[in-house]
């Protein structure tokens, strides 16, 4: 009888109060985040800017508007490369766009680590999206 | 009498689960501070500068506002001539500026330091063309008043506009004639014609600049 109750399981104290410190420690850091103001997304501006290209190209008094470009391989071949320049003088030096369609694509390609501003366009024959960044 | 046998098995922190305990401690909390400190310094300082911001640039240039031919065009006299103060009374209390490409439209106070939100515009001027004309021709889309001026000798019969009659006289139309506004280009063909055909229209040149809206509550 004796050596049973000498051999009884013990909880490990090191791993209480482990569990005990994460768990303060968390709830420290919790009410710390809760507090804080909310973060701004990093390309509202970008998006904004995104946005700005997709209303000015998709304009009906010009001649190839970017809507056209979902419209079929055949009228993506034909406006792209006055859209691919309107693009280009569009924007200041700083930024850089690219136009993506069902049917390809117009514009550079944007780097894989950049901050990259969308915006988006639905057209009845697919969703044309502009991306926008900065050099 | 033997002492209790209890003294050999008292409860001893282990070295291994006190390291153990001190490294997970640790490394917790380094990552809880660099959450808090990635919170901390992603957010927004100054939300109601912001919201003021973003609101007067895209009041200045949403389609229905005054001084815009339509979204994100820009009349630059009628932009020149609007009072902030009247037309959007949420900036009264600001310092803030307003600056067209190079130009600056408006500034009051000294906005250094405030929240700038810039937007792609075009900056709007009419311009007026007119040219002489070979028998088939085309108008641009969005063209103010096309108008016709044939030549008196009135040897002009008919004008076609996309491929649809617009103006018939079997003796010679004579004077100006004002063809009907499209938002696509017309094409036009002038059958019967000796002498100089004129083709006038009043169009909107716009060239691409940035309206940077700066605030500081």
């Amino acid at each position: 009888m004796r050596e049973w109750t000498e051999e009884r399981a013990q909880l490990s104290l090191s791993l209480l109060e482990v569990a005990i410190g994460v768990l303060f420690v968390f709830a420290v850091v919790s009410g710390m985040i809760i507090g804080a103001p909310t973060p701004q997304r990093p390309t509202t501006q970008l998006d904004t800017y995104a946005h700005d290209v997709a209303i000015v190209l998709d304009d009906p008094t010009n001649q190839h508007r970017l809507s056209e470009l979902a419209r079929s391989p055949s009228a993506f071949a034909r406006a792209r490369t006055t859209l691919d320049d309107r693009l280009d003088r569009l924007l200041s030096e700083n930024l850089l766009a690219r136009i993506e369609t069902p049917h390809g694509a117009v514009g550079y390609a944007a780097p894989a680590s950049v901050a990259v501003g969308r915006a988006t366009i639905s057209t009845p024959h697919g969703r044309v999206r502009i991306l926008v960044w900065y050099t | 009498m033997e002492p209790p046998a209890s003294t050999d098995r008292r409860g001893q922190a282990s070295l291994l689960a006190l390291v153990v305990s001190l490294v997970v401690l640790t490394s917790v909390m380094g990552i809880a501070l660099t959450i808090v400190d990635t919170a901390y310094r992603s957010a927004d300082r100054e939300p109601e500068e912001r919201r003021i911001a973003t609101t007067l640039a895209q009041r200045l240039v949403s389609a229905d506002a005054e001084q815009t031919v339509r979204a994100n065009v820009v009349n630059v006299t009628a932009l020149r001539a609007l009072s902030l103060d009247r037309t959007y009374p949420f900036t009264r209390d600001t310092a803030l500026r307003v600056r067209l490409g190079n130009e600056t439209i408006a500034e009051r106070g000294e906005p250094t330091g405030g929240t700038t939100v810039r937007r792609v515009v075009l900056r709007a001027h009419s311009q007026s063309v007119t040219r002489t004309v070979p028998e088939t021709t085309t108008v641009p889309g969005g063209a103010k008043r096309p108008t016709i001026t044939v030549p008196a000798s009135g040897s002009v019969t008919t004008v076609r506009a996309n491929g649809r009659v617009v103006f018939h006289d079997p003796a010679g139309l004579v004077g100006s004639f004002e063809l009907p506004r499209s938002h696509e280009s017309i094409r036009l063909r002038i059958t019967g014609g000796t002498g100089p055909i004129t083709v006038s229209y009043g169009r909107i040149q716009a060239e691409p600049t940035e309206l940077v809206v700066t605030v500081d509550a």
